[in-house]
């Protein structure tokens, strides 16, 4: 439990709020690459509180710019893009990629009206299929190149959903082991039961003995003991982390993924779902297999949450909590340390920042960053490749070139065009 | 549900209040103990604090 003034500045993400001014010293993911690939493409998107607009110009550049125009307001999604930055649709005003406004072509010619104006703008990169942004101080560190963003021989595929909460709760689920063994085990039982599935092969309802924590240089590293385990099984001995601030990895022998948790305003949050899929030893995977992009459903046509699913029932989870969770009213056993653990060390990197020092997972030199690798158990609940083998119970079921790539990570051949 | 006040106001290292939004005071639940987990953003200090009902020893029972 917390007070109410504790809760706001771990939940509040827009511009001059501390928790918003320390999650704009990261990157964000905030597009596929895929969505905005041909010239002139522009996409609306809302990050920490500011409406923007991705846009690819004519010099087939990425720019990332403020909504609103500064002449009288309009939306610039419906903007031009032109050869060097994006060009207003209403009065032909142009910006470039800093937000810097270069013409104003219905001012007098030697007007320096122009050098005043400014909206904002900000870097863009991308990596691994995906469009980053950098909303910070300047300089931007590194965009970093976590190893499922530049690893070789894997099938990606990106899914995504626009949660209507707060990313706070949808961090802590992460830090919340034992859920699995209840929202992913015994709540998908009674799921399969009501759908008369058979429910016999599922794995995941085995008890926690014991759930560990421990801070390391890119976040936390979460641990399990299960029933029938020892500390030896890699659940325990490697166990997977929580990239901070915003970020999960997950995985399996067969199939690592991403969750990334980008806040777009205080009450939603874009979520990633980044998979790449390892194929069988020996398989080499076609190197130019495009990436597909899918939207994970959180609600079915009667209003209800899609709950046949992990991710659905994560996301029924994350969002049933309100769109942001009142933590005065919380009660936390022993079992919540984790969660503990993490709203400490997001205020102990506010702290870092206060002081002018970078905070957690600020990379700056460039040699650090060519492949950065995560620790991750591959033997997942002494059961193998455990979630490959259910990636029709993943959110990776909505991916529509699924059957294909299970095939192509068997030694399979590229059977359709995606 | 009736409004629940935290008890712990003060960092027992620097005594600055725990109460400060940069601060956390995390109030949680071990078996029939409240327990406070700290942290000061003022002095850095983090510990946790158990309010004691009934002085027990477990070890001998
Ligand atoms: S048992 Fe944890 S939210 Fe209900
Ligand atoms: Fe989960
Ligand atoms: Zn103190």
């Amino acid at each position: 439990m917390l007070s109410k003034e504790q809760n706001e500045t771990l939940t509040q993400v827009g511009p001059g709020k501390p928790m918003g001014e320390l999650l704009r010293r990261y990157w964000y993911p905030i597009a596929a690459s895929s969505e905005v690939e041909r010239i002139g493409t522009i996409k609306k998107v809302k990050i920490l509180g500011e409406e923007l607009v991705l846009y690819r110009d004519k010099s087939n550049n990425l720019g990332l710019v403020a909504d609103k125009c500064a002449h009288r307001g309009v939306s610039l999604e419906y903007g031009i893009p032109d050869k060097c930055g994006l060009r207003c649709q209403y009065h032909g005003w142009l910006y470039n990629g800093e937000g810097q406004c270069i013409e104003q072509p219905n001012e007098p010619e030697n007007s320096t009206f122009k050098a005043r104006i400014k909206i904002s703008g900000y870097k863009v990169e991308e990596l691994g299929g995906l469009v980053f942004a950098y909303m910070g101080p300047a300089p931007a560190p590194e965009l970093p190149r976590w190893d499922l963003f530049v690893q070789k021989n894997v099938i990606r595929t990106i899914g995504y959903a626009i949660i209507p909460c707060n990313w706070m709760q949808i961090m802590e689920n992460s830090l919340d082991p034992t859920h699995l063994e209840w929202l992913h085990g015994h709540y998908f039982q009674h799921i399969f039961e009501q759908q008369g599935r058979p429910q016999d092969e599922w794995k995941i309802t085995k008890h926690h003995l014991k759930i560990g924590f421990d801070e390391f240089e890119w976040g936390i590293i979460k641990r399990r003991v299960l029933e029938g385990q020892t500390e030896e099984n890699e659940d325990w001995a490697i166990g997977h982390p929580i990239v901070f601030p915003n970020m999960l990895r997950v995985g399996d022998s067969g199939a690592h993924s991403f969750q990334i948790r980008v806040p777009m305003d205080d009450t939603h949050t874009f979520h990633f779902w980044y998979t790449c899929f390892v194929p069988k030893e020996g398989v080499v995977v076609p190197e130019d297999y495009p990436i597909s992009l899918y939207q994970c459903p959180i609600k079915d046509e009667d209003g209800k949450f899609v709950t046949d699913y992990i991710d659905g029932q994560d996301m029924m989870a994350w969002i049933t909590q309100g769109p942001i969770a009142d933590r005065t009213t919380e009660r936390l056993g022993t079992s919540d340390k984790g969660i503990i653990m993490y709203r400490q060390l997001l205020k102990k990197e506010l702290k870092n920042i206060e002081n002018g020092e970078d905070p957690k997972c600020i990379i700056r030199d460039p040699k650090k960053n060519e492949y950065i690798e995560l620790p991750q158990e591959e033997d997942k609940f002494s059961e193998g490749g455990l979630l490959s083998g259910v990636a029709k119970d993943w959110n990776t079921r909505y991916a529509p070139n699924l059957e294909e790539i299970i095939e192509l990570c068997k030694g399979g051949k590229v059977s359709s065009s995606v | 549900m009736k409004k629940y006040e935290i008890k712990l106001k003060y960092c027992p290292n620097c005594g600055e209040s725990l109460l400060k939004s940069k601060s956390l005071l995390n109030e949680y639940w071990i078996a029939d103990d409240t327990a406070y987990f700290c942290w000061c953003s003022e002095c850095s200090w983090r510990g946790e604090i158990v309010e004691v009902k009934r002085v027990t020893a477990p070890e001998l029972v």
